[in-house]
């Protein structure tokens, strides 16, 4: 089945080594890994925000050809950072996801992230959590077919990781590609497929519960499973590294 | 939304008019007794000063909801960051030093005088930096750039050039020429089209550089095409009339509240607001005390440091919130 | 006044002149070899016409410390700074002759009788005098309206001393608000006759650019280029001025 995205030979000077990634339509990966190992560059090389690929294809469209209007209709990245400088209305951000107006399709955001008390509001006024499913919102608008998600799950209430999660399950289901950054482990086993990022490059490629059981993970993380919970790894424990 | 775009633009209209055509009393009585010459008057007069505080303030307004966007920070403006003055330095040099009596390289020359001092900027301050930061490497280069360019005037070989230092750091629309008046206009309306161009980037701008990357735009040359078409309107501007402040700080202010916060759709009614309050503010000078004549930018000064110090404060708010 | 008059007749002077308007009565009237200092002002070209001459003498800054090296017999001022310099002169007993700034032509002639006296030579006035009794003579009965203009529209008061010169060259003064021209009336109501201060003309200033407006070249009034540095001081260096007016007119 040939991959929703493909992306061969993306790299970031001094931060991701070339790098070879595939999605294939309806897969929820996440992507784990310790800070600064490259979980953001990794997002950001694929998007063909920062860096040099050499090709990054969508359902077989070459992505950075596309315009932008285009290009927001392939692919879909949320960055980490919940910034906002100015005091434009919730309902205002996420129509900027579209090139096109559409009432509808804003309102159906709304309401599936439960914005409708917040509409009106600027978002600059709001907690970072309320920000968070307003940007959200704006990266779905558009109906990407791959989604590039940089920890979106920070800073919710539990009841909102849990929301997006489902939320994220249903996108996926409807034929869409997405990956998410992830920072707390718990919440891998809710993916189909885990990638670890570590030193700047993809270190293993599992199924979550492989993943947690698996080496790398350890190595990466410096803990391994305890019985209830986690434990640190011991220096033996660890594989030394070349 | 057509409506209201239609109302402002009349508006702008009424004031320009009165601008033009106030004080009413010697254009009547002349067009009573030789109506050429009333004509003559109204063109070669005080048209181009009309043209003059439109277009200046539409630059100024523009350009100051630009570098905003750019630098996402309310408070970026062509007098603020430093542009204006640079502009005025620039000017100084080429035509007390140098020599330059050509308006059109005098345009350029202050152009590039806000270039540098926007460059400047960019290298002390760096693009993201935080609202307190760009203020005070923006004042900063500010000062530097106004003290310099009255040493430069007090040192130039005409002793007159010292008492112009006034007319250059705080504005003169004053005895200006339709020649004049081309030479700051037609550069700065092509650049203003060029920025209203780039109107929808520096809306999504708002969402982060980084979603303007992903949608296919280069932020980075956006920056730097935004700095540099805001620098050659201010210069050319400024060559003709002076640097004038504060009105590309409070333009933007009132266009993002016409526009609910959006930061590019603003350039337009910023544009408008701009060129309306430097007509007003000009208005105003002319009314003014009789045989004392006060620089319209001390004006826009006075009338716009509470609306910095209000937006001062609530970035601090929003900071502490 | 006579009895130095007496003393200069009899020793050798040494005469410094510490302003611009004085250094003129100075240099038109002394024999060189009795001039030590004029004022460094009356040495640049564009502010003196005998600017050539003043550069074989010091030039000084307009305080008496400058000269006194030189050990000056007699400093000419005028004007302001003559008071401090006339009491200083005193306790370092040099003789300090202040001369009033002229405010009629008469003005001019006293000065020039004064300066002619302090320096013992009371004939070396007359050719000025005579110059100048010609000129009131010859002056046209009919004056033309006028306006001299330098920079940024300054002009000259109707009654003033520089009106009175431009008077002997046949041109009348128009009264205007603030001794000022502006724009407005080169359009409404311009003089017949322009008479326009070349003084610093090639050197930027908002003043010049002002007199480049299109409304100022393109006006309907007769154009008389004059040179700007005898209106400064409108003092001996006038009539020369005026000659030489009246001469491109005729």
């Amino acid at each position: 089945m040939t991959p929703v995205l493909d992306v061969r030979g993306a790299s970031i000077p001094a931060r991701l080594r070339s790098t070879a990634l595939r999605l294939d339509a309806g897969e929820l990966v996440a992507v784990i890994g310790p800070n600064g190992g490259g979980k953001t560059s990794l997002l950001r090389g694929c998007s063909g925000i920062d860096g040099s690929a050499e090709s990054i294809t969508v359902a077989g469209e070459d992505l950075r050809a596309a315009s932008p209007a285009r290009r927001s209709h392939l692919l879909g990245y949320l960055p980490a950072s919940r910034d906002a400088v100015w005091p434009i209305s919730v309902r205002d951000v996420v129509a900027l996801g579209l090139a096109v107006p559409d009432a509808r399709r804003v309102d159906a955001l709304i309401s599936s992230l439960e914005l409708e008390s917040l509409a009106g509001r600027a978002v600059d006024r709001l907690s970072t959590g309320e920000r968070a499913r307003v940007l959200l919102a704006r990266v779905l608008a558009p109906n990407p077919m791959v989604l590039l998600l940089d920890e979106p799950l920070s800073n919710l209430d539990p009841y909102w990781v849990l929301r997006l999660l489902g939320l994220l399950r249903g996108i996926a289901d409807g034929g869409v590609a997405v990956a998410v950054a992830l920072h707390d482990i718990e919440r891998m086993t809710a993916f189909d497929r885990a990638l670890l990022v570590d030193g700047g490059e993809i270190r293993a490629d599992l199924s979550p519960s492989a993943m947690l059981a698996g080496r790398e993970f350890a190595r990466a993380f410096r803990i391994e499973r305890a019985a209830a919970g986690w434990r640190l790894s011991s220096p033996a424990g660890r594989r030394s590294s070349p | 939304m057509k409506g209201a775009g239609a109302l402002v633009g009349l508006a702008l209209a009424a004031i320009a008019a009165a601008h033009l055509f106030l004080p009413l009393g010697p254009v009547l009585a002349l067009h009573r007794s030789d109506p050429a010459t009333a004509e003559l008057l109204l063109t070669q007069l005080r048209l181009p000063s009309t043209l003059l505080a439109l277009g200046y303030g539409a630059v100024l307004g523009m350009s100051g909801a630009a570098l905003q966007a750019v630098f996402a920070n309310p408070l970026a403006s062509p007098d603020i960051t430093g542009g204006s003055s640079g502009a005025a330095l620039g000017a100084v040099l080429a035509a007390y030093w140098f020599e330059v009596s050509g308006p059109i390289a005098l345009a350029a020359c202050g152009g590039a005088g806000a270039l540098v001092a926007l460059a400047l900027l960019l290298t002390l301050a760096g693009r993201n930096a935080a609202g307190a930061t760009l203020l005070l490497a923006g004042l900063a280069i500010s000062l530097a750039a106004g003290a310099a360019t009255s040493l430069v005037l007090a040192l130039a070989p005409s002793p007159f050039a010292f008492y112009d230092s006034f007319e250059w750091l705080m504005g003169s629309l004053v005895d200006r020429s339709l020649p004049q008046a081309a030479t700051a206009l037609v550069p700065a309306a092509f650049c203003c089209l060029l920025l209203l161009a780039r109107s929808r980037a520096l809306d999504l701008m708002a969402l982060g550089e980084d979603v303007l990357a992903s949608l296919g735009y280069r932020p980075r040359r956006i920056a730097i095409e935004v700095v540099a078409l805001s620098a050659i309107a201010v210069g050319a501007c400024v060559s003709v009339c002076g640097a004038i402040g504060f009105v590309g700080l409070i333009a933007p202010y009132a266009g993002r509240l016409v526009t609910r916060g959006h930061p590019g759709r603003a350039l337009l009614p910023s544009a408008a607001i701009g060129g309306a309050l430097l007509l007003l503010a000009d208005l105003a000078v002319r009314f003014g005390p009789a045989g004392r004549t006060i620089p319209v930018g001390v004006l826009t000064t006075v009338a716009g440091t509470p609306l910095f110090v209000w937006i001062v404060v609530r970035m601090r708010a929003r900071v502490a919130a | 006044m006579p009895a130095f008059a007496l003393l200069a007749a009899s020793l050798p002077l040494r005469v410094a002149s510490l302003n611009l308007c004085s250094d003129e009565y100075l240099l038109l009237l002394a024999d060189p070899g009795r001039v030590v200092s004029v004022s460094y002002l009356s040495q640049d070209a564009q502010e003196s016409p005998l600017w050539r001459a003043a550069r074989r003498y010091q030039g000084n800054r307009g305080s008496i410390e400058d000269v006194l090296a030189l050990r000056p017999d007699l400093v000419l001022t005028m004007g302001g700074s003559g008071r401090a310099s006339a009491s200083l002169s005193g306790r370092l007993h040099i003789r300090s002759l202040d001369l009033r700034e002229p405010a009629s032509l008469a003005d001019v002639v006293t000065n020039l009788r004064t300066v002619a006296a302090a320096l013992g030579a009371p004939g070396r006035a007359d050719p000025w005098v005579a110059r100048l009794r010609a000129l009131k003579a010859s002056a046209p009965s009919q004056a033309v309206d006028a306006a001299w203009v330098s920079g940024g529209g300054q002009s000259l008061g109707a009654d003033s001393l520089g009106a009175q010169w431009l008077r002997l060259a046949g041109y009348r003064q128009r009264p205007l608000q603030g001794a000022r021209l502006t724009l407005e009336t080169m359009i409404t109501n311009p003089p017949k006759a322009l008479i326009r201060s070349n003084y610093r003309s090639g050197q930027m200033s908002s003043g010049q650019r002002w007199l480049d407006n299109p409304i100022i070249r393109r006006a309907p009034s007769r154009q008389v280029v004059t040179d700007g540095r005898a209106w400064t001081c409108m003092g001996p260096l006038t009539i020369t001025e005026i000659e030489r007016l009246r001469r491109r007119d005729r």
